[in-house]
Order: C-alpha cells, then sequence, then structure tokens
C-alpha cells in the first residue's frame, strides 16, 4: 500500500499520538485537560450521601473517566449528572471501576457539568473497616472562546 | 474492495503550518531527592529547544517510587489536578503499583513555550536516599522550519512492510554509571520507520521485560542525525514497550497492562544510517554485579519503493 508520511503510530494510542484541543472540545471552546480530586476516610459501613466536588467558576467541566487512584477496600458509589440525575439505580461496586490511569473508567459520552456546578454523588463503604479512598474525575476544563 | 468502502481515517491532528513535530522526552532524575519524607515544591524541567507539547507522563511508581503526593502545573503555573494525587499513599493500597508505572495520559496535550517549564510539587519524598525515581513527560518537541516526524524517504512512492532490527548487547560486571556502552543498530537497504522498540533480559539478572522497573539501566537514544530525544538518559522502563503478558511472563504482577508506545510519532532512519543508542547503569546498581546481556528490538516498518 503506498503511503505519505502520515504523522501516526499505528501501534500507540491515540491519546499518544495527539489530542489536540480542537479535537477535543466542539466549535467555539477549547479544553484543558483538568482533573477533579476526590479524598475521603471512611469509616466501616459509612455511607455518606450528597457528597460534592464544586467545579471551578471559569469553565465548564467535561468529565470523562474515573480512576481510583488509592483504595484500602471496597465500596459503592453511585453518581449523578449536573442536573441530580443518578446514572445508576443503586451503588456500583468499586471493583467494577477499578482500573489503571493507562486505562481509565471511561462513560461512553462525556459528562458536562457546567462552570459552577458540582460533580455529585453518594459514597458507602462496603468493607467493614476503615477504608482510604482517593477518585479522580479526569477531564477538560472547556473554556468559550 | 473498492477505495469508497475504506473508512475515511478519523485521526486527524494538524501541526500547525510552518512548524514539525519531532518526538521527545523530558525527564526528571529524582536522583538528587536524597531526604525522605521531605516536601520538594517547585521542581521543574526547562524546556529547551523548540515548544513542547506533553501527551502522557510517567514514571511516578518506578522501582522506587518518587513520592507520595504530587500536583503538576501549567505554562502558567496554573495546576493539572483540583488536590494533589495521592498515588504512592502509605497505606495498604494495592492500585498503587499502576497508578504512576502504567503512566497517565493527558487529554487534550498540554503546550509548553520555548524556555519555559514543567513545574511540580512533591509531598513526602521516598526515595530515602536510593536514587531511582524517575518522571518523566512524553510528547513532541514544536520547532518552526522543522519537519514532522516521520521524516519522508529520498525516494517515493513507497509502501510499508513490517520490520525490526534486532541486537543483543552484553555489559559486563563491575561497569559502572560514569562508563558509557554505545550501541550502533546499523540500518540496511531500505528506510526503516520505528514504531516500537521491545527488550528483554536474557542473562544474569532473572529473565524480564526490560519495560518492566529493574532499574538497572537508562538508556539515551539518538535519531537518525544523532541527536539525543530526551533531555537525559531515561529508565527503560519510560521508553521499552512492555507487552500485555508481561506479568503472566515474569510471574511479577508489576505491570498486567500493555504500556509504552515509543516512539511516537514514529521516527525514520534513512538507509545507511544507524539507531544509535547509549546504555547507562543506574547509580544505585554501580558497579554492575555479574555480567548482564539483553536482547533490543526495534519494530516497525521498512519502505520499499514502488517500482
Amino acid at each position: 500500500m503506498p503511503t505519505n508520511t502520515l504523522m501516526f503510530n499505528p501501534l500507540a494510542p491515540i491519546v499518544q499520538n495527539g489530542v489536540s484541543r480542537e479535537m477535543s472540545a466542539p466549535n467555539g471552546y477549547y479544553d484543558q485537560a483538568f482533573d477533579y480530586v476526590y479524598t475521603v476516610q471512611l469509616t466501616g459501613n459509612q455511607e455518606l450521601l450528597g457528597q460534592f466536588i464544586p467545579i471551578y467558576t471559569y469553565a465548564d467541566f467535561a468529565w470523562r473517566a474515573l480512576v481510583t487512584t488509592v483504595i484500602t477496600g471496597q465500596y459503592g458509589i453511585k453518581f449523578t449528572d449536573a442536573q441530580g440525575y443518578y446514572l445508576s439505580n443503586n451503588y456500583i461496586n468499586s471493583t467494577a471501576l477499578l482500573c489503571t490511569p493507562a486505562d481509565p473508567f471511561c462513560w461512553p459520552a462525556e459528562i458536562l457539568i457546567p462552570a459552577g456546578g458540582r460533580l455529585l454523588f453518594d459514597i458507602i463503604d462496603l468493607s467493614g473497616s476503615t477504608n482510604n479512598i482517593q477518585i479522580v474525575f479526569r477531564g477538560a476544563n472547556r473554556f468559550a472562546l | 474492495m473498492s477505495a469508497a468502502a475504506i473508512a475515511p481515517f478519523p485521526y486527524t491532528y494538524h501541526t500547525p503550518e510552518g512548524y514539525g513535530d519531532t518526538f521527545y522526552i523530558y525527564a526528571y532524575d529524582a536522583d538528587n531527592l536524597q531526604t525522605g519524607g521531605v516536601n520538594y515544591y517547585n521542581q521543574k524541567i526547562v524546556i529547551s529547544d523548540g515548544d513542547f507539547l506533553v501527551r502522557y507522563w510517567s514514571g511516578f511508581t518506578t522501582s522506587v517510587p518518587v513520592a507520595e503526593q504530587i500536583q503538576i502545573r501549567d505554562r502558567l503555573r496554573n495546576q493539572w489536578f483540583s488536590d494533589f494525587l495521592q498515588i504512592q499513599a502509605n497505606i495498604p493500597n494495592p492500585t498503587a503499583a499502576y497508578m504512576g508505572n502504567t503512566g497517565w495520559p493527558v487529554m487534550p496535550e498540554y503546550w509548553y513555550p520555548d524556555s519555559g517549564y514543567i513545574g511540580f510539587d512533591l509531598l513526602n519524598v521516598l526515595p530515602l536516599g536510593v536514587p531511582l525515581g524517575q518522571l518523566a513527560f512524553m510528547g513532541v518537541r514544536r520547532r518552526k522550519g522543522f519537519r514532522s516526524d516521520p521524516q519522508p524517504s529520498l525516494y517515493s512512492p513507497w509502501y510499508e512492510k513490517e520490520y525490526s532490527f534486532s541486537t543483543q548487547v552484553v555489559i559486563k560486571s563491575g561497569t559502572t554509571s560514569a562508563q558509557t556502552t554505545l550501541v550502533t543498530v546499523p540500518i540496511t537497504d531500505y528506510d526503516f520507520e520505528l514504531r516500537r522498540i521491545d527488550g528483554w533480559m536474557t542473562g544474569g539478572i532473572a529473565t524480564t521485560w526490560m519495560g518492566l522497573d529493574t532499574g538497572y539501566f537508562k538508556i539515551l537514544l539518538l535519531d537518525s542525525n544523532k541527536l539525543q530525544v530526551s533531555n537525559v538518559p531515561l529508565l527503560l522502563s519510560n521508553l521499552f514497550h512492555v507487552p500485555s503478558p508481561a506479568a503472566v511472563l515474569n510471574n511479577s504482577g508489576a505491570a498486567p497492562v500493555p504500556k509504552n508506545f515509543w516512539p511516537c510519532p514514529p521516527m525514520l532512519y534513512p538507509v545507511n544510517s544507524s539507531i544509535n543508542f547509549n546504555l547507562y547503569v543506574t547509580a544505585a546498581k554501580s558497579p554492575l554485579a555479574g555480567t548482564q546481556t539483553m536482547d533490543i528490538t526495534f519494530r516497525g516498518v521498512r519502505r520499499y519503493p514502488c517500482q
């Protein structure tokens, strides 16, 4: 097959070949990679309802993926979108969400949280003992041009 | 299959007019962070000779984790994360081995200007005097007037065919970190486009994929003009590919997911040039105990001219 000098390594993932701001955002906007971090220590079987991370007021947040960087026991979590609409009917076991940063748990489509909004969720410990957890909400700050 | 039946290629990256992107890695050796348990703020890697676009970072959890927590900053010193990433917590954390080891994609990419720097803060540094940790930021250099990787061939048109160059390197017992082992792999017959580097120890140290954190060697890879493609020699775990079944092969469980698909974009080595690289023994393993043998395979495609 005749080729040109396409700047692409077919053995590598797209992100390593490069995803520019133009490729990431819709017209009229540009994206800047950003992650919101949630850190918590749950006691055995503790349930925390209405947990949230406030989104900065200067940019929307396009939430695309999830990485659990710290976990000392199983937990359950139930997310909502920006309108408080639950994304599952019950708690999802953390085992179903575990992954690596190179292979994160991804949403089928990004969830847009408006500037000044909240990442809202309920979380419960399932290990029965003290549980140190850190969850990283991966995505991008979306600025209007 | 007709041409119309072939799906359009979905990758639409555009380098600005007049600029060229070439593969590069900026790395930070944690060798100087000798005091464990201390916070090191405002650490930096200075960007030089062109802009730099970060597409991936890794190395936080190498043989010895660099620190417990990290915050990285963009060119304006804005944070990458709303809070510190607690990657290597001093608590039982089954995910820790993967957080820094397999690397973090950056999407969309972060741009740093020439003469700027990648700044970061390290909390509760962990090396405790063992100089092994190395953070690496992978991406491309963007320079005006340069051609992007992979360079075109002098002949055209061509077609690609899978090809690999393999070499065996022996590093003798007693080699110190001050000594360099220069290896040259001649490129014969046709142009070669490098797309992946595989390597494994075959003697001495237990047989293992070199992209795993053996912590024994560093490599300084050169392009076809004999210019280095990283600012410092890289730990092999920051450059060499690790395939998916590595954990099975090694019974280690250290890296159950594939990683390191470098170089990206691919690099061209024209016919009659050579792949040159320097191997170094890390300070922690110097002088080297026992002779070590390794197989290194440069995988990619040959470009055959269309007759």
